[in-house]
């Protein structure tokens, strides 16, 4: 079939007549598959750089001197064809896919773009578009359920809240797990700054890869496993998430994009029957008496002096639907030599929580030029503004959501102060929320630049030398305060703090690729490189504590200060080279090693080497099954790899001398300076992490390539992980940064692509990612059996020897040798002395699909997302039943024989136990176990409804293009255990110790109306 | 030709940048700390003193002053629950906290300033960091029985310390107390600015006048470290002491303190800081009746100054679950304890108080009571009140040819002596004792003594079961197999009566 096609259109070229004028020729290239136009297909004059591309409708316009005798017709992913130019003015072609390419070209380690097909490892890739169409500030989240072996928690539903991604399971135990963000090959820094006062009294803030704008992405791709990651260097040992951004294409382009996004809390059911009081006695929190529980009597029919006492949700009326606007204008185009590309967006969002919001302005031009035949320069910049205006979340006081969550619904919250300027509250010891609003802030304003440079020089057909350049360099001018009055904040006379980080990082890459066609049978290529990497950090931050006047927030007005400037400079330099052959496209073979020096490991061990072998072998290439009907691909892949790491901040070898803050009291004090040892012990022999890598995989395309499989298997081995693992007080520290832990990942994934449906009009595809990892904790170091990295001693995530990482630690109840509770003679659990380990927070697995529906212009697309299993620590829940504003206690006559054995007598229980205040205060919130919840979560993330219209629609009209399109972010959310908004949260951010919530901002669903138009 | 070269060039450019790539890696020498080679003694202990004192003057204070009666915890809030019911655990902060603080903070400080003071032969610092060891590791060692000592404080060089039990480390304290007093640290004066960095004395003035006072604060920690010993070490004890009188030893006639703190958060009184200024409610410590009422039935005018009222009304001992039966609770009175307030290490009059036991032991009771006298003067002149007059009367020193009759007095007006800051010391002095005695009944029966203590009606380590000690941290047991085994928290110390 294909090659009579071939013949026909070679029979009706010769058909034509030749003309030897200039002249301009028109066409249409189509595709044999589906008959639909192939936009982008070059079409270039043979023996010269005279060329044309196609523009969305497959048409292509080239003017021909009056030599030319053939052109060449080429796209990704198709055959090229070669074609004798004949006498007529047009050329219609029909272009065959590749069905040996079979399309695809991957981005990988370096920016090195290799054909997907004869890959030795997995690697996943996701479009720019659809990145665009999650409508998501935050880049990360755009991932979520799209990738396999990737799992995202996103730190709360603030604008401006942090994500964090983990690529094939925790590999460390208190350093950074998060995954490796590259853009254009060069590292760009995704850390989360986080909150001065603590994530777990304060909450977090942004991760830095929010500041990347979705619309300037071309695709990013997931490198995953070490074989595939190798070669960037030891921080990619943790996966890579490589960003490519778009480069401008044929005809100049105007794109406007705009869309708005409504935001709505997803909140839990509280209990809105009883008011505010005690064992069924009201109390009037409205009228200066205090309580924080809601155990009083039913509202209704509640009566204050003669007046029913009135109804409040606290929650729906203190959150209110979010506002986000999302504006971008872009221009881009391509002549011959060169494109260029600039793209402004401006987002903003107005939080659900009051006075909160993000805005982000994101600039980003791209331009590059071929100066001369094998000289080709791109330059690109982009420059960020991006303000975050939180309030604190957590367990600290400052954080409103403790008295938004707990508040009686009888309690009327305003006026917010009394007439004495003091705060009016329903209990002691915490703040009036809407007071916190008014009164407290915190506000972050980033200015950041990401220039690159590449220099791409072919002086020989074979032989290119890359020299790429590039910069992440931005300040973060956070600043915070509380005003006087504030309750359990450091001074009641208030306090506040600056903090400006400015951030420095470069890194210079230099590529020199050599490869050649031997012949027929035999490709190599062989590639070396250099890289260097600086970073350095200067933090100046200044306190203040006690604020004299009102309002006023500059450091000058605090009583005392206190101020200090942390510095960094650390630096690596690796050596790379990567050995690539394949024999007839069938089995390709890859070898890679790097030699890395760091800055940050001791003297005689800061050069390490390390690398990765793998193989691929097409075994439907033997058989020729490239053409069969029901198997035309199959790939077994196979690599091995160690990869070094210096997962470790600088200085961490030597044990300095510090400026203490003791207890309460800060130094200098009384005009007297002190230092005083750290409390962390640095040995000086630290070597390298290290992280051994076995992957095997296979790939298989069914149906002519309509339905593809993908599964992979890895074993990894994390050894002597660099940890700071907490020691004896009495050996003078308190913890000691050593090479001590190890720990294994091993897991499945699988990838499944499907399209049921492809017609002219019609097309379906499908898609579905799983992923399972099996993780262990196997060496905590130091003969230690557990360490802790969040949340309380007790509860507390923490990693413990032989079990997987981050396990709930606390207190629980009291259980026979058969695991059966023990009931006390009033039929009540009894609650264990002992601590120990009550939950487990990594999930069993994690799934997600995506599918889209389009017929003619009307496309319908969903993600769907889920998680089954990993336990996550609600610590609201565990409050607010003791507080008794929580769903579960507002049957207040609920009785329960509790499954267990009597301790006396060791009968089985059948006392009836009352479920009523005491036993929610004395018994369920005392213990820990009770607040841990089953975090398995069904998500319906995203569906999204676009039209785009009709070209010949828009004929008469200036529009190239016109997309609308309706999103809905979480339209339904269904975690059948857990009582909170979203277990997918963690207060915790990118820090370690996910799954552990307290009082954040609530997941939101989400409505967005987008409409792109092109001219 | 002309192309051939430039590519040469490319080439070679490449190659060079390769090479030279080679940068120095030799930067990891942090910009914000100085090495731990560049600290200095006068730098080291004026932050080791504020460690050892933001401790025992803070929350091993209130703690103390729960065990020792002076205050309790308030029925409408729950901060000191657990160390009122007796129910504090491996895991509680009230045990980690100060654990942590003292062997990570403090001592490790004072043995860098020894080390350094050593090497520099500079003896004055040698003895103030050398008495100020002694004196924070008593306070562990009377906390927790055992404690590393020998192999303690070793850093990199060892991380599994083992255990050594209190009189051993005892003895190896008062051993390093001798050899830094038979140094010569007289002869070449402290600086000025030197002065200013002994938070304890420095505001003596003068040198001369500073070293003489750590001489004489040595000499009465180690009178302390003996009187400690009489139940378990009598014979040892008894030579020490006469030893100390033998030489001629000149103990404190004035309080060694730290009286720097002023009324700004974090730079003010430990015990203030924490209960007073750090936590969402200052209405957590309150007045305890045993104190009161035992003050109201000698007519004692310190419950003005300790409780901002003469008759203030007080919660008994550990009734925190007990305000439906007591509506008085809920005006209590709170403690009073400034942000300017001094942390005593050892005071005047607890030096006195000291020396009239050493004088009723060991010399029949010769000077005893005018010691005795001192003393009690002393601490009603502390607080801006005469003594005399109840000295004449209430308080007149026994004399009986009981040496128990007479100790009993010493001690109990020691106990009065020691509220706020200083009130860890009670405690102790309680465990050693046993005064003031324990009452059978509770302070709200018919039979109730005043002052004398009270088991806590929430107690969970069985009535008369007293708190004797700290158990350790769960983290010591975690971090290091050689902690010993847990006995429960009434069990006494080694010197314990």
């Amino acid at each position: 079939m294909k090659k009579l096609l071939q013949s026909l259109v070679v029979l009706l070229l010769f058909a034509s007549i030749a003309v030897a004028q200039d002249r301009t020729i028109t066409g249409m290239v189509t595709s044999k598959e589906d008959g639909l136009p192939i936009p982008g297909v070059s079409v270039k004059i043979v023996g010269t750089n005279v060329g044309a591309s196609t523009g969305a409708d497959g048409k292509f316009s080239l003017r021909i001197s009056s030599g030319a005798k053939r052109v060449e017709v080429s796209s990704l992913g198709f055959l090229t064809q070669t074609l004798n130019i004949g006498s007529g003015n047009v050329i219609n072609v029909v272009l065959v896919p590749d069905t040996k390419l079979l399309g695809e070209v991957v981005v990988t380690a370096l920016g090195i773009k290799r054909e997907k097909r004869t890959l030795t490892y997995s690697t996943q890739e996701v479009t720019g578009g659809a990145l665009v169409d999650a409508k998501e500030n935050n880049l990360v989240n755009a991932l979520a359920g799209k990738v396999a072996g990737v799992q995202i928690t996103n730190s709360s539903g603030a604008a401006g809240g942090s994500s964090k991604i983990v690529i094939r399971g925790n590999t460390s135990l208190t350093g950074e797990n998060g995954a490796l963000f590259i853009l254009d090959g060069v590292p760009i820094d995704n850390s989360e700054a986080g909150n001065p006062d603590g994530a777990l009294s304060a909450g977090g803030t942004s991760n830095r890869a929010i500041d990347i704008d979705p619309n300037i992405i071309e695709s990013v791709t997931v490198l995953k496993g070490a074989a595939a990651s190798a070669l960037y260097g030891a921080a990619a040992a943790r996966g890579v998430v490589i960003i490519t951004t778009k480069t401008g294409k044929g005809k100049p382009t105007v794109t406007l994009s705009s869309g708005v996004t409504f935001d709505h809390p997803i909140l839990p059911e509280f209990q809105d029957v009883y008011a505010q009081g005690s064992n069924g006695v009201y109390v009037d929190g409205n009228n200066g008496k205090l309580s924080s529980s809601s155990w009083g009597p039913p509202i209704d029919g509640l009566m204050v002096n003669g007046q029913p006492v009135q109804k409040h949700d606290p929650r729906k009326e203190f959150f209110k639907t979010g506002f986000t606007t999302d504006n971008t204008v872009a221009v881009n185009g391509s002549s011959d030599n060169s494109t260029y590309l600039v793209s402004y967006s401006y987002l903003k969002t107005n939080g659900t929580v009051p006075s909160t919001d993000f805005g982000r302005h994101s600039l980003f031009t791209k331009f590059s030029n071929k100066i001369t035949k094998d000289l080709t320069f791109t330059g690109q910049f982009n420059y960020i503004n991006s303000v975050n205006d939180r309030l604190a979340e957590g367990n600290g006081l400052a954080s409103p959501y403790w008295t938004v969550y707990a508040a009686p619904i009888s309690w009327d919250p305003f006026p917010t102060t009394n007439p004495d300027g003091s705060q009016r509250v329903y209990r002691a010891a915490r703040n009036n929320p809407y007071w916190l609003v008014d009164n407290t802030k915190f506000v972050s304003a980033v200015n950041r630049f990401l220039p690159v440079m590449t220099v791409n020089y072919n002086p020989l057909p074979w032989l290119t030398i890359t020299e790429r350049g590039g910069a992440d360099i931005y300040n973060d001018n956070s600043n915070y305060h509380e005003a006087p009055g504030i309750v359990g904040g450091e001074s009641a006379d208030g306090k506040m703090y600056n903090r400006e980080i400015n951030y420095k990082q470069f890194n210079n890459d230099i590529i020199v690729e050599a490869k050649k066609n031997f012949n027929e049978d035999w490709f190599g290529s062989i590639l070396i490189g250099n890289n260097i990497l600086s970073n350095s950090q200067r933090v100046v931050f200044d306190k203040g504590v006690g604020l004299s006047v009102n309002d006023f927030y500059n450091i000058n007005n605090a009583s005392t200060q206190i101020s200090s400037i942390n510095n960094y400079t650390k630096r690596k330099v690796g050596y790379y080279a990567q050995l690539t052959t394949e024999y007839k496209r069938m089995i390709s073979l890859s070898l890679t090693g790097r030699y890395d020096g760091t800055s940050v490991l001791s003297q005689d061990k800061n050069y390490y080497p390390y690398g990765s072998a793998s193989a691929a072998f097409i075994f439907t290439e033997p058989l020729h099954l490239s053409d069969n009907a029901i198997l035309n691909f199959g790939k077994i892949r196979l690599s091995y790899s160690y990869v070094g790491n210096d997962n470790v901040g600088p200085y961490a070898l030597s044990t300095t001398y510090v400026h203490p803050v003791i207890s309460n009291i800060e130094f200098p004090y009384q005009g007297q300076n002190g230092f005083l040892l750290t409390n962390t012990y640095g040995d000086p022999n630290l070597k390298n992490e290290g992280l051994k890598e076995f992957e095997t995989g296979i790939e298989l395309k069914m149906f002519k390539s309509r339905l593809s499989l993908e599964a992979t298997y890895f074993d990894k081995k994390s050894v002597d992980l660099i940890t700071t693992t907490p020691i004896t007080p009495s050996s003078g520290f308190n913890a000691a940064t050593i090479n001590a832990a190890s720990m294994y990942n091993k897991g499945v994934e699988l990838i499944l692509n499907g399209t049921p449906v492809k017609t002219k009009d019609i097309t379906w595809n499908i898609g579905v990612n799983f992923s399972k990892i099996n993780n262990k904790v196997t060496e905590i170091g130091q003969g230690l059996d557990n360490i802790q990295f969040a949340g309380f001693t007790n509860p507390g995530i923490f990693a413990y020897k032989d079990q997987p990482y981050g396990v709930i630690f606390g207190s629980r109840y009291k259980r026979n040798n058969d695991g059966k509770l023990l009931i006390d003679d009033k039929g009540y659990p009894i609650i264990d002395d002992q601590l120990g380990v009550i939950g487990n927070t990594t999930p069993k697995w994690n799934a997600g699909l995506t599918t889209s529906f389009s017929y003619k212009g009307l496309t319908l697309s969903a993600v769907f997302d889920m998680r089954y299993g990993g336990d996550v620590y609600n610590l609201d829940g565990h409050y607010l039943d003791f507080y008794g504003t929580t769903k579960k206690t507002e049957d207040r006559t609920a009785t329960k024989v509790f499954d267990g054995i009597r301790e006396s007598d060791g009968q089985v229980n059948t006392t009836v136990a009352k479920l009523d205040q005491g036993y929610y205060q004395n018994n369920e919130s005392v213990v820990d176990e009770t607040g841990v919840e089953d975090g398995t979560y069904y998500k319906l993330r995203q569906v999204t409804l676009a039209y785009t219209f009709n070209s010949s629609f828009l004929k008469k009209t200036p529009f190239k293009g016109i997309t609308v399109s309706a999103t809905g972010r979480n339209l339904w959310l269904y975690a059948p255990h857990y009582t909170g908004s979203d277990p997918e949260v963690s207060l915790y951010g990118t820090g370690n110790g996910a799954s552990f919530t307290n009082f954040v901002t609530p997941t939101n669903r989400s409505y967005n109306f987008a409409i792109k138009v092109t001219f | 030709m002309k192309n051939i070269l430039r590519k040469t060039q490319v080439l070679a450019f490449s190659t060079l940048l390769i090479v030279t790539s080679c940068k120095k890696l030799d930067i990891n020498e942090s910009p914000n700390n100085p090495p731990v080679e560049s600290a200095t003694v006068e730098t080291l202990f004026p932050s080791a003193v504020i460690s050892t004192v933001s401790r025992t003057g803070g929350d091993l204070s209130i703690i103390g002053g729960l065990w020792a009666q002076f205050w309790t915890q308030n029925s409408n809030s729950s901060q000191f629950r657990t160390v009122d019911s007796y129910d504090v655990q491996a895991t509680s902060n009230f045990i980690n906290g100060p654990y942590s603080e003292l062997f990570a903070g403090a001592l490790t400080d004072y043995q860098l300033g020894i080390s350094k003071s050593v090497a520099a032969q500079d003896w004055r610092y040698n003895l103030m960091n050398t008495v100020m060891k002694a004196y924070t590791y008593e306070v562990l060692v009377d906390l927790f029985d055992k404690v590393p000592y020998s192999e303690a404080l070793k850093a990199g060089g060892n991380l599994q310390p083992k255990f050594d039990d209190g009189y051993t480390i005892y003895t190896s304290l008062i051993a390093e107390i001798n050899a830094a007093l038979a140094k010569d640290y007289k002869t070449a004066p402290l600086t000025d600015a030197q002065i200013k960095t002994d938070f304890v004395f420095g505001k003596k003035g003068t040198s001369a006048d500073v070293m003489a006072s750590w001489e004489k604060f040595a000499n009465t920690l180690k009178l302390k470290m003996y009187l400690r010993m009489v139940n378990a070490k009598p014979a040892e004890a008894q030579a020490g002491i006469l030893k100390l009188y033998q030489d001629g030893a000149k103990f404190l006639d004035e309080d060694a303190k730290v009286d720097i703190f002023i009324d700004v958060p974090n730079k003010s009184n430990p015990f203030y800081e924490y209960n007073f200024r750090r936590l969402n409610t200052p209405d957590n410590l309150k007045a305890s009746v045993t104190f009161t009422s035992w003050l109201k039935k000698n007519q004692d005018p310190r419950a003005e100054v300790y409780f901002g009222e003469a008759d203030p009304i007080s919660i008994n001992q550990g009734d925190y679950l007990g305000a439906a039966a007591h509506p008085e609770y809920n005006n209590a009175v709170n403690v009073v304890v400034n942000a300017t307030d001094a942390v005593p290490l050892i005071s005047k009059e607890e030096s006195y108080f000291m020396q009239a036991e050493a004088r009723l032991r060991y010399f029949g009771g010769a000077g005893a009571k005018d010691l005795y006298d001192a003393g009690v003067l002393a601490a009603f002149a502390k607080l801006g009140l005469n003594g005399a007059t109840l000295l004449a009367t209430t308080y007149a020193y026994p004399a009986s040819a009981d040496v128990n009759v007479n100790l009993e007095a010493i001690i109990v007006q020691k106990w009065a002596s020691l509220f706020g800051s200083h009130a860890l010391e009670a405690f102790f002095e309680q465990n050693r004792t046993g005064y003031p005695k324990t009452s059978a009944v509770y302070s709200t029966d018919a039979g109730y003594i005043p002052g004398q203590l009270v088991y806590t009606p929430n107690g969970v380590t069985g009535a008369g079961n007293f708190p004797r000690r700290f158990v350790y941290p769960d983290f010591e047991k975690s971090r290091n197999s050689n902690t010993p085994a847990q006995v429960p928290i009434y069990t006494k110390v080694w010197w314990g009566k």
